[in-house]
């Protein structure tokens, strides 16, 4: 028996390690319906992908950072290969990974560690090194059988949802194909159903920041409701910009991330309106498709500021509620 | 199930007897004088006889009685928590001592002045205020009503249920001692939902209200929010009760009642004891059916450790044992900010940790003296982190702060 344990005795069960393999579990699914839809070639990628970051955070461990949490940088290669459409060279999500763990582990310290998503850096880092790679979709049917390790060359193209939307036309998808992500976009990105049933996983486990989400999604929604970029009726534009450019994937798996959202619901759902109206400002007025990781990564900047701000405001109710006195 | 808003879910409810059985102690007691640093003055010689209810000492100018009969073997020590205790080590004789008029009043109070009187006389403690009931009387005169505190308030003190049930007549008495002394009209039992005991009350004592605390907050909380609205002082049974026998029976507090539960026992059940008596002659009371890892004083949530040699102080109201030895290894932060979002009074311990840590703990940024210490942020933490430990040391040394200045 021992008397320096403190307070409390008892926990509720959670540890840190289940809250990364939460997330972990829930990419799984994803990661088979890619396989089944594109082939193996997408466990290739997931692989390279998980073992390159894994490498990276062992790498900065010994160069003196903090330990190693190999599991969080697993997920974060396979979160960040689920974003890449399955043209991109197999190795292409493994240099993504390992620059995010890089950036965010090594050159990053204390509290500008928590500024940046580390899937969010990644992606950044693919789409400016490797623009055309990034944004060339395959057409799909549903089943394809990609080459395993080679390059794929001269695939038919299609245009992703977010494309069609640039240029104002209408996307030439069925909301049935939606479902069962049958259109062009992101490897993981694109079966709204399974992503939808993985939401229902989180929330009884309690591992996002489901505020960010809701909210984001709903700004998103109101925006496209009120602004039609193609001319289709309200419901189906709300539809297009919520499945455009991974953008429930994103709001689902990436901006609710725990560590980096704001910590109070008030700032959370601060943090995912301001998400929500940088993508459709950048949307309406930018030329790139992929607006929401930039509106993630500016929004995650004022993620310390909104806490900041919640903070102060519970004070001042917590001191109206002073029960001691 | 026990729920509080969004922290903490007890599957298991305390499947526990709520009779108090009164117990005889065989083996020596430390009869509590007072805490390490105040004053006391012995009133009997080393190696003197003394009787149970004899006035042993003053400290603090309170009487202490003595609460068995033997032999007066000196002064000693003990860590409770982290206060260290002084306590009269009494070889306990055995001999059974009828219960006598120890205390020199005469009457039932029926004024302030002489409830004042027998609070003082009579030694009582009351385990919500952590205080004698003399140090707090001033809060008394200003009050609309009083709150019983009987609710089973599993998993932090479970023994004013117990009380409350098993000792009705004598609680609701003391009860009403208290509300005529002071002038105070209304009266309120909280206890828990859906408690039988509840309706039972409820039916039988049309003239006191029932109220029942809700699982969204710790039942603490629940009374100190209805004390706050309603301007009541917050007291339990066992108060209520040692009151009604100081003022009838004239008996001194010299008695606790200490609910004894966890994993590791059998039949978790409330028992009567001698204040000071160990804890480890305490469990052998019990039936354990594993064996022992942690022994906690005052409930798993914000209780401290002791062991089988620590003293029963008029402070404990509940012990815990647990099978379970195995240290819960504390990680770092991982600023997923569950601890924030179950905070029932709306603090945000996770950011104690950081402002405490980048700026020193001397700079007051938030009003963390509101903290309940209710336990529920370092329940819900997965890294372990003991984050209301941590607002105590912040506060404690930001108060140090401000005295320095
Ligand atoms: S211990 Fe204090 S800070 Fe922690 S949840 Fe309870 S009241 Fe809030
Ligand atoms: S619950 Fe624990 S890990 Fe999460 S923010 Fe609070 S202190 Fe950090």
């Amino acid at each position: 028996m021992h008397r320096n344990k403190l307070a409390p005795y008892i926990n509720s069960g959670e540890t840190v390690a289940q809250l990364r393999l939460d997330l972990l579990f829930a990419l799984l699914p994803l990661i088979i319906i890619a396989t089944v839809q594109n082939g193996l070639r997408v466990l290739v990628m997931c692989a390279l992908a998980a073992a390159a970051s894994d490498i990276t955070e062992l790498l900065s461990h010994l160069v003196g950072h903090k330990k190693p949490d190999l599991l969080r940088a697993a997920t974060l290669g396979l979160c960040l290969t689920m974003l890449c459409p399955i043209t991109v060279p197999v190795w292409l999500p493994a240099a993504g990974s390992a620059f995010a763990v890089l950036f965010v582990r090594v050159i990053l310290v204390g509290d500008f560690r928590t500024l940046f998503m580390h899937p969010a850096i990644g992606w950044l880092f693919m789409i400016t090194v490797w623009p055309s790679y990034m944004m060339t979709y395959p057409k799909t049917s549903g089943f394809n059988a990609f080459p395993v390790f080679a390059d794929v060359r001269g695939f038919e193209r299609a245009w992703s949802i977010g494309q069609y939307l640039q240029f104002g036309q209408k996307p030439q998808t069925r909301m049935l194909d939606i479902l069962f992500g049958r259109y062009a976009g992101g490897l993981g990105t694109t079966c709204i159903f399974a992503i939808l049933a993985i939401t229902v996983f989180f929330l009884i486990r309690k591992s996002i920041a489901w505020h960010v989400s809701l909210s984001m999604m709903a700004t998103v929604s109101i925006f496209a409701l009120f602004i039609n970029r193609a001319g289709v009726s309200p419901a189906y534009s709300v539809v297009f910009e919520l499945c455009a450019a991974n953008l429930i994937y994103v709001a689902i798996f990436i901006a609710s991330d725990l560590v980096n959202a704001p910590k109070l619901p008030v700032a959370r759902v601060l943090f995912g309106v301001l998400i929500g109206v940088f993508t459709m400002l950048l949307r309406y007025f930018g030329m790139f498709e992929y607006c929401v990781l930039i509106a993630l990564i500016f929004a995650n900047l004022f993620s310390g500021a909104m806490d900041r701000i919640a903070v102060a405001f519970r004070s001042r109710r917590a001191k109206h509620f002073n029960l001691q006195s | 199930m026990r729920l509080f808003s969004k922290g903490i879910k007890l599957h298991k409810d305390l499947d526990i007897d709520f009779s108090v059985s009164t117990q005889n102690v065989s083996g020596d007691v430390y009869t509590f004088l007072c805490y390490a640093g105040q004053e006391y003055e012995l009133l009997i010689k080393e190696g003197s006889r003394v009787e149970k209810y004899t006035k042993i000492a003053v400290a603090d100018g309170i009487p202490i009685y003595a609460s068995v009969t033997g032999e007066f073997c000196g002064v000693c020590t003990f860590e409770s928590g982290d206060v260290t205790v002084i306590a009269a080590h009494i070889k306990n004789s055995g001999e059974y001592t009828p219960p006598f008029s120890a205390l020199s009043h005469t009457d039932i109070p029926s004024s302030p002045a002489e409830l004042l009187d027998l609070f003082k006389n009579a030694a009582i403690i009351d385990t919500f205020n952590k205080d004698y009931l003399c140090n707090t009387f001033g809060k008394y005169l200003t009050c609309d009503s009083l709150l019983l505190f009987a609710v089973d308030d599993n998993p932090y003190v479970v023994t004013s249920c117990a009380v409350m049930c098993d000792f009705e007549e004598e609680v609701l008495e003391g009860l009403s001692i208290i509300t005529r002394s002071l002038k105070i009209k209304n009266a309120v039992i909280m206890m828990q939902k859906n408690f039988k005991t509840a309706q039972f009350f409820k039916k039988r004592y049309a003239d006191i209200k029932v109220m029942r605390a809700t699982d969204k907050y710790p039942a603490r909380l629940n009374a100190l929010i209805y004390a706050k609205k309603n301007n009541s002082l917050i007291i339990t049974p066992e108060t209520c009760r040692a009151v009604y026998r100081a003022a009838v029976f004239k008996e001194p507090c010299v008695t606790k009642t200490v609910t004894v539960w966890g994993d590791a026992i059998q039949k978790p059940a409330a028992a009567q004891i001698p204040i000071g008596t160990t804890c480890g002659e305490l469990l052998d009371m019990f039936e354990s059916h594993t064996q022992i890892g942690k022994i906690v004083a005052n409930g798993v949530m914000n209780g401290y450790l002791i062991m089988p040699n620590d003293i029963i102080t008029p402070f404990i109201d509940s012990i815990t044992v647990m099978s379970d030895c195995a240290k819960m290894q504390q990680k770092g932060c991982i600023t997923c900010g569950r601890c924030t979002a179950v905070c029932p009074v709306g603090l945000a311990p996770y950011y104690v940790l950081r402002r405490a840590a980048r700026e020193g703990s001397s700079k007051a940024y938030f009003n963390f003296d509101l903290c309940l210490k209710c336990g529920c942020c370092s329940y819900v933490c997965p890294a372990n982190i003991p984050l209301d430990t941590y607002i105590k040391l912040y506060n404690d040394e930001r108060s140090k702060a401000d005295a320095q200045k």
